[in-house]
């Protein structure tokens, strides 16, 4: 339908403006065409080489694979494996050195950088080991901060953190300040943020890391019951105990390279239950 | 982002490091408040010039004059004294007699009815009063006058009320010299005015022989018996010299004296001579005052009006606003270097939430908005902060100089004018300066690596 759309546009002479909306529409149909038909995350032969002064360092070399929507898949791997560099070209925020990466049809390696915000701010759902709320937010306006930079109204985004703020079990910490929440509390603002706009999936950069073991069955739990609800999570940790714990699959980096790649029985399913 | 939420988002961010931001702020301030204080120094005194002028209704004057005036030389430091006999002024100028005066009245009457009209006559007297003397120029004016501004506000007395009569109005200043001590004391004193005069005998004698060292000059003294009437409020002597004397205009036709200031006017070969200095026509309005301005010229008269004056005193004005403004400008641009300083520094602390907001989806323009704004809100508090420092600055200062003034002469002046467009312009420029100060921050932090900043600690 878009191509016809779109060769109406060209023949009649319409405005740019008409053709890049089209675009999006055509985005957006494709993607949830894609769905069903095709993996919601390709990598294909993805390297990324860092030229740190006259050697050239391969962070990655011809990574492929592909994650299907409702998978829970963990990529690990010793630091040095690559794990965070496959993480920041996943997230948007690096560009390969060779391969392609599609992401609901769409190849995130040849987009611009306004169309990078726009797939950081609507596709991705980042957590990260370090939480990286801003201190001077509160929780609420942390939580919806995606939210002001699609343009959104106060009203709509206030509605919106309270309602996610609940569903990680904060309502009660809506005003609080960061230094004034404790680490899980803050991963947990952290994780509501990142479902703010409904992302494809959740990105998690070692979500554990910076809490001790109670605080982090916390967040185990909360993961868990969130890929429970159907959203497809791609998890990047050192710990096996976290990946066996969660993941419905596990991707071994080793040296830039993929060394195993198996599905996997999640443990926390027959806890859960 | 809408604007609303960058203003709010610029207001807490501003709000993080308080002093560094009112310090900044500060900075801009005190370039406004320069700014401010320099632009309205010149447009406050051009205003009390042209509020002053008005007041003496003076635009609504027409002053008739035997050549052209050239104007350009009014303002000029050196009065042209040079005149090449080859090449006389190929205008003839005309002789301001009775008859142009007459004329003049009856073109006057058809245009401006209310219009006076009379010659301009100065000369010099001795005011002698009990033991005091002094030399004062003597002016003739009509009756009529009574009734323009700066003669109906008369201090103590009032204006003569005759043409012919032997009263005459002196300044305030003017009794001082003579000895006496509060206007109210001045009325109804009588003083002798004597004037000069050429001695037809002596004249004769000279004829005969050649004059000689000792002799003493042809001319002869004669006395004549005034009293004052009224005392001039000190308003008008705002803009004058202060020493006035000021007689009815037929009686000055009785009185013997020469028709000239001094001898260098003589030496000059004034065509006046013959003639009127000027003429000059008061009328009731500026309106009217061109009109009749047109008309004089049509009859080929040479009319300048005190608004044509003016224009070439404003152009003056211009260059020195101008001149105020540039330094006013340079210590405002001053202040905005402190905008780009603080900004780069707000952006090197801030450097890992930049990366954390691009991680969750800023875009670069969303960044660069977010640093244009509160680069403005600096702009517009300082700009609004300059406009209250300035005022209170320029009211200080006004103040101060014109306690000093109280003491010397006792007229006050308003040296700064805040008009509303000043101030509105000062906030907006202070706005763009701001904008542009924080042209290069905002390109640094739009230009932030989102993987370089989250790795950051």
């Amino acid at each position: 339908m878009e191509q016809t759309l779109l060769r109406k546009c060209s023949e009649r002479k319409l405005p740019q403006f008409f053709i890049s909306r089209i675009q999006k529409l055509k985005w957006r149909s494709l993607s949830l065409v894609s769905n069903s038909e095709r993996p919601l995350i390709e990598v294909q032969a993805v390297s990324r080489i860092y030229s740190l002064g006259a050697v050239p360092v391969a962070a990655l070399q011809g990574v492929s694979f592909t994650v299907a929507k409702g998978e829970f898949v963990a990529i690990v791997g010793k630091s040095g494996s690559g794990k965070s560099t496959l993480l920041n070209l996943i997230g948007g925020m690096d560009r390969p050195t060779s391969g392609e990466i599609i992401v609901a049809g769409r190849t995130i390696s040849q987009m611009s950088r306004d169309e990078l915000a726009h797939y950081r701010r609507n596709m991705v759902g980042m957590i990260f080991q370090a939480f990286n709320l801003i201190p001077s937010m509160s929780a609420w306006e942390n939580v919806a901060m995606p939210m002001l930079f699609a343009g959104k109204a106060q009203s709509e985004r206030q509605a919106r953190a309270k309602e996610l703020l609940a569903r990680v079990g904060l309502a009660h910490r809506y005003n609080h300040r960061p230094v004034e929440l404790s680490g899980g509390e803050q991963q947990r603002v952290a994780i509501a943020r990142a479902l703010v706009n409904d992302p494809y999936f959740l990105l998690a950069d070692e979500p554990t890391g910076n809490l001790d073991s109670r605080t982090s069955d916390e967040i185990v739990h909360l993961l868990h019951h969130i890929h429970q609800q159907g959203k497809t999570v791609l998890m990047i940790t050192h710990d096996h105990i976290l990946a066996e714990q969660l993941s419905t699959r596990i991707i071994t980096l080793k040296d830039g390279e993929i060394i195993c790649d198996e599905a996997h029985k999640p443990a926390l399913t027959n806890l859960q239950s | 982002m809408t604007l609303n939420d960058l203003i709010k988002f610029a207001f807490s961010n501003l709000l993080r490091e308080k002093l560094r931001s009112l310090l900044t702020i500060l900075g801009v301030s005190i370039g406004v408040a320069a700014l401010m204080a320099m632009v309205s120094f010149g447009s406050g005194l051009q205003k009390t010039f042209s509020d002053e002028f008005n007041d003496l209704e003076l635009f609504n004057t027409v002053r008739i004059t035997p050549t052209r005036v050239d104007l350009s030389t009014i303002f000029s430091l050196s009065k042209r004294t040079v005149k090449n006999l080859a090449q006389p002024d190929i205008k003839n100028p005309i002789v301001l007699t009775d008859s142009v005066l007459q004329k003049v009245k009856e073109m006057v009457r058809s245009i401006a009815p209310n219009a006076l009209i009379y010659p301009e006559i100065i000369f010099p007297s001795r005011v002698t009063f009990d033991t005091m003397e002094t030399v004062v120029m003597t002016e003739a004016l009509p009756a009529a006058m009574a009734n323009v501004a700066g003669y109906r506000e008369i201090r103590v007395g009032k204006f003569f009320e005759s043409d012919s009569s032997h009263d005459v109005v002196v300044s305030e200043i003017l009794l001082t010299r003579i000895g006496i001590r509060s206007p109210e004391e001045a009325l109804g004193k009588h003083i002798k005015l004597t004037t000069v005069s050429l001695d037809a005998q002596r004249v004769m004698q000279l004829a005969l022989t050649p004059m000689q060292f000792g002799m003493g000059l042809p001319v002869a003294e004669k006395s004549y018996d005034f009293r004052i009437v009224g005392v001039l409020s000190n308003d008008i002597q705002k803009l004058s010299s202060g020493f006035r004397l000021i007689m009815p205009i037929a009686t000055s036709e009785k009185i013997s004296r020469l028709n000239f200031l001094s001898t260098i006017e003589l030496l000059r070969k004034n065509e006046q001579s013959a003639g009127y200095q000027a003429i000059i026509v008061r009328a009731t309005s500026q309106k009217e005052c061109e009109a009749l301005k047109a008309a004089m010229e049509t009859l080929g008269l040479n009319a300048t009006s005190f608004t044509d004056q003016f224009e070439e005193f404003k152009k003056l004005f211009i260059v020195f606003e101008f001149a105020l403004a540039v330094i006013g400008t340079v210590a405002l641009v001053v202040a905005t270097l402190g905008i780009t300083n603080t900004m780069v520094m707000s952006i090197m602390e801030r450097y890992r939430e930049i990366g954390i907001m691009k991680a969750t989806g800023a875009a670069d323009r969303d960044i660069r908005k977010i640093f244009f704004v509160e680069s403005v809100v600096i702009g517009f508090i300082g700009g609004i902060g300059g406009i209250v420092l300035g005022k209170l600055a320029t009211a200080a200062i006004n103040m101060l100089v014109n306690l000093y003034i109280a003491s010397q002469t006792g007229t006050k002046i308003e040296f700064f004018h805040f008009p509303l467009w000043l101030m509105l312009s000062a906030v907006i420029f202070s706005m763009v300066i701001s904008l542009i100060a924080g042209l290069y921050p905002a390109y640094r932090a739009m230009r932030i690596d989102p993987v370089e900043a989250l790795r950051y600690q």
